[in-house]
């Protein structure tokens, strides 16, 4: 039996008082797909900031890669792509290429001496998601899809083992939209890497992901099975039907 | 140009010269972390400090700095305490430094030409004390900055990513707010407490409007405040005018160009 990549054990949030999410448990075994889904405001972004350790849980406790989150420093292990609708400033003065390099962060100094490893990966990074002729335009001259293409690259120049992305989507038109996915779906199947994403596209989370996760009424259902969720199941989720989560297996 | 034999002007160009590098380059992290406000805040904190300075018989400079980094670490205490309206923070300092302020002051009774100077700044004031201290420990903020550039940008840019890169971002932010304190103050002799913040702001907000590249944002930046202080220098010596007032029309002039040919550039569109 493998460990998991990573483990959520009996956690419980709140937000002044008000719980969130209670005695949540799941787990993400290495080269899974897994897509939260959810009705608006029903905790996916709050579960994926208790994952990667932005947030700490009331109770229970986060394990990646084996080890207590709070006690985690690999911190290369991991890419991270926020919403890009919360606080980041998109029209930041930074070039495609500044903001990507901006991530390879292996600590104080180290940028400065391994220059040459990071112009390197850099590079990798750019290329892997097709976006290296776009290198020296500023962030702010590109479209929603590019931009999301930046931060996918900014999250891929530490060759992550897992990406954790937050609707990385919302702001895209339906080709720009496929095109992500499928370069996703490509990440995980060719490099391996572990993908967990909060989205509210139905249809892509029943056709790509390897397990789809339920959030609701502060829990998480996980359905390991993707065959057994159709895209019926999860719109009658999405309309507050939870056709999907009747099925569930916690 | 014989000015240049006057000794007093030799010090003003060297005070000038570190203080636009150094306000201008904190200046780009302050506006793009949308804390343009913190120079007011910080300078009038500063204000308190030489008051208090007059009041107790210290050295003004000494009581500025002071006065500025403990205003800095209050800000980021109320910042965290006012998450969604750190705005607060700003007002609430500003507010504290102008009462401790104008309080010391009347107690002092020190509305005195030495108080207008740090108010407006002043060409003949900088003393080589001050050259001395602004020296060192502008010198070793501008180190320190680009030792630290890559965590800087990467707290300023995304906050939650930098924290997920490993990098220790309350410590940079707490970094920066001394950082910009001591700027502040080191500032204050030159341009004065009541402009200081425009020297902040102004350079960045014309970089923005140039710039192809974070890299650039700060050299323009960088250039805008020195063209700015030397001839604001030159300007307020030869028609006896306050040198902070100078410097910030000139940089607020180059904004205004700045501005114009954007605009004329994109149909004003």
């Amino acid at each position: 039996m493998f460990t998991p990549i990573l483990e959520l054990i009996d956690v419980s949030f709140s937000y002044n008082g008000n719980p969130v999410l209670e005695n949540v448990n799941l787990k993400v075994e290495k080269g899974d797909f897994l897509a939260l889904i959810g009705p608006n405001g029903a905790a996916k972004t709050t579960l994926m900031k208790i994952m990667v350790g932005l947030l700490t849980p009331k109770y229970g406790r986060v394990l990646i890669f084996g080890e207590n989150i709070r006690e985690f420093k690999k911190w290369d292990k991991i890419g991270y792509i926020p919403q890009l609708t919360g606080e980041i400033n998109t029209g930041f003065p930074a070039t495609v290429w500044e903001i990507v390099d901006s991530n390879y962060y292996n600590g104080f100094l180290k940028g400065f001496i391994n220059k040459d490893r990071r112009e390197k990966s850099v590079k990798q990074a750019l290329e892997k998601v097709g976006i290296d002729k776009l290198s020296q335009k500023m962030l702010k001259e590109l479209s929603g899809g590019e931009k999301q293409k930046v931060f996918l690259a900014r999250a891929l120049v530490k060759n992550p083992e897992i990406l954790f992305l937050d609707e990385p989507t919302s702001a895209m038109d339906a080709p720009s939209r496929e095109d992500f996915y499928n370069l996703l779906t490509d990440l995980n199947k060719n490099l391996g890497i572990t993908v967990i994403i909060v989205t509210h596209d139905i249809g892509f989370a029943c056709e790509k992901a390897t397990k789809i996760g339920c959030v609701k009424g502060k829990r998480v259902f996980i359905h390991e099975n993707v065959g057994e969720v159709t895209e019926g199941h999860i719109a009658g989720l999405m309309g507050y039907k939870i056709a999907a989560c009747d099925i569930h297996k916690e | 140009m014989d000015f240049l034999s006057i000794s007093f002007i030799n010090r003003a160009f060297a005070a000038g010269v570190l203080t636009s590098i150094l306000i201008s380059t904190v200046g780009v992290f302050v506006v793009l972390r949308r804390m343009s406000m913190v120079g007011d805040s910080l300078s009038h904190a500063s204000l308190a400090g030489v008051a208090f300075g007059m009041l107790f018989g210290i050295y003004p400079f000494y009581g500025a700095l002071v006065f500025t980094v403990i205003a800095a670490i209050l800000i980021e205490i109320l910042r965290k305490a006012f998450k969604k309206y750190s705005e607060v923070a700003l007002a609430v300092v500003m507010s504290a430094g102008i009462g401790l302020a104008v309080v010391m002051i009347s107690l002092g009774k020190s509305y005195n030409r030495d108080l207008f100077s740090y108010l407006f700044g002043s060409l003949i004031a900088v003393s080589e004390k001050d050259i001395k201290i602004m020296g060192f420990l502008g010198l070793a903020v501008i180190t320190s900055i680009i030792a630290l550039n890559r965590e800087l940008f990467a707290v300023t840019f995304d906050e939650e990513s930098a924290k997920i890169s490993g990098i220790p971002v309350n410590l940079i932010n707490l970094y920066l707010s001394l950082v910009t304190a001591l700027s502040v103050a080191l500032s204050v002799r030159i341009v004065g407490t009541l402009l200081v913040s425009a020297l902040m702001v102004i350079p960045t907000a014309v970089s923005l409007q140039v710039s192809k590249s974070f890299k650039m944002v700060f050299i323009i930046s960088n250039l805008v405040a020195l063209f700015s202080v030397i001839l604001g220098i030159i300007i307020s010596y030869y028609f006896d005018l306050a040198p902070g007032g100078t410097i910030v029309l000139i940089s607020s002039f180059i904004l205004a160009i700045a501005l114009l040919i954007k605009g004329v550039r994109s149909g004003w569109d």
